[in-house]
């Protein structure tokens, strides 16, 4: 149906080809900007600081765990790992662009439904 | 403050529920047909669901005064077989004229295949047919950025189909931007893992705006929440969002939607 990505399941440079085709949405043809204000300016580094701090270290600790118990290999781990170079990047969008490096790219339906779950991260082919 | 709860699979949750989320403010429950966690094996089996969406729920809402909504289909995940989907898809007319049927839901995708889409293709026929409004659901994780493009295609395919009279639900950060230039409303859900956190459905309603799109928890039988709306709610105002533009977003935004058919007929 839809030609397979080429390269092998997960790795860095498949990864980096997934991200360059991927479409750019509205938001980001269209450019960053606020369409709702809050009515109040609050801190949000007070609110949300310890929140992020404590998700970032939990990654971290899960990357660590799966170095030591040799299961670093699995392509959801790959696709973590390389979707993580978008929080360096600017452009107030690296939510968005996490979400498009995890995600299926190819535009056609597929034969049959495998099964009805989802894994989280794309594993590199497209089912014929 | 008052909220609607405009996607809630009460089906699946105990009557406690029911009272937490009335204690909460909540006005409303608007539940789409889904997947129960198992295929059923014959139309029957919806049947007897659809009897219970239509009759036993808005009784166990009332006890609470909860004004409750339902939505008709057969849901994706058991689309692979088209011949049970076919059986479901002849029950459904006979459903449309019940007092708290608001529309054709929540139809979709859930890993794209072929048979999906047919199916798909039926339930929007049937919305056109009878002038239902569309609840949609949009395929989990990996499969979400493919299937909202794919549905949303399948829907413009109809020009007889009004966009605004179509919800597009569990829109994430990669795919809301596609619903909301198709010119139909966007749908985000709060799930503990697997959707959008509080935080992240504020700050896209920040950027995208609070016109054409709600919020909801979509509690079901899965790990889920029905009191993450009014979390979500708290979380705005400790953003800032001052009580009229929460009140938008959950309140004034869903009968906006909802009243596009005249049988929601929620006094607010």
């Amino acid at each position: 149906m839809t030609a397979g990505i080429g390269t092998k399941k997960g790795s860095a440079i498949e990864w980096q080809r997934v991200l360059r085709i991927l479409p750019l949405s509205g938001r980001m043809r269209k450019g960053l900007r606020m369409k709702t204000t809050p009515q109040t300016k609050v801190n949000l580094v007070d609110l949300g600081f310890m929140d992020a701090r404590v998700k970032l270290i939990e990654v971290a600790a899960f990357l660590d765990r799966m170095e030591r118990h040799g299961q670093e290999d699995d392509f959801r781990v790959a696709a973590l790992k390389n979707v993580i170079d978008c929080l360096k990047e600017g452009g107030a969008n690296r939510a968005e662009r996490v979400l498009l490096g995890l995600s299926d790219p190819s535009e056609e339906p597929i034969e049959k439904a495998p099964g009805k779950g989802a894994s989280g991260a794309w594993p590199g082919e497209v089912s014929a | 403050m008052k909220f609607i709860e405009p996607h809630g699979h009460m089906v699946s949750r105990v009557t406690d529920d029911y009272q937490n989320m009335a204690m909460a403010g909540c006005v409303a429950i608007c539940e789409p047909s889904f997947w129960a966690g198992y295929d059923r094996r014959n139309e029957h089996g919806f049947y007897d669901y659809f009897r219970q969406l239509t009759e036993v729920e808005p009784a166990r809402a009332a006890n609470y005064g909860i004004r409750h909504y339902c939505w008709m289909c057969i849901n994706p995940k058991e689309a692979e077989d088209l011949g049970l989907a076919n059986a479901v898809l002849d029950l459904i007319p006979e459903f449309l004229d019940k007092p708290n049927v608001l529309g054709i839901g929540e139809i979709g995708l859930n890993k794209n295949s072929k048979n999906e889409l047919i199916v798909l293709e039926k339930h929007i026929q049937l919305a056109e047919d009878h002038d239902q409004l569309i609840l949609v659901h949009t395929p989990h994780l990996e499969d979400k950025l493919k299937g909202t493009q794919l549905i949303v295609d399948a829907i413009k395919n109809h020009s007889k189909i009004d966009p605004s009279r179509v919800i597009i639900d569990h829109v994430e950060e990669h795919s809301i931007a596609t619903v909301k230039d198709a010119g139909m409303w966007a749908g985000i859900t709060l799930y503990p893992e697997s959707k959008t956190t509080p935080n992240r459905a504020v700050d896209m309603l920040e950027v995208y705006g609070s016109d054409q799109i709600w919020m909801n928890a979509a509690c079901d039988w899965g790990q889920s929440d029905p009191m993450s709306v009014p979390k979500t709610m708290q979380v705005m105002k400790k953003r800032g969002w001052s009580e009229e533009q929460i009140q938008k977003i959950v309140l004034q935004n869903p009968v906006s939607f909802m009243k596009q058919t005249p049988k929601f007929d929620l006094d607010i």
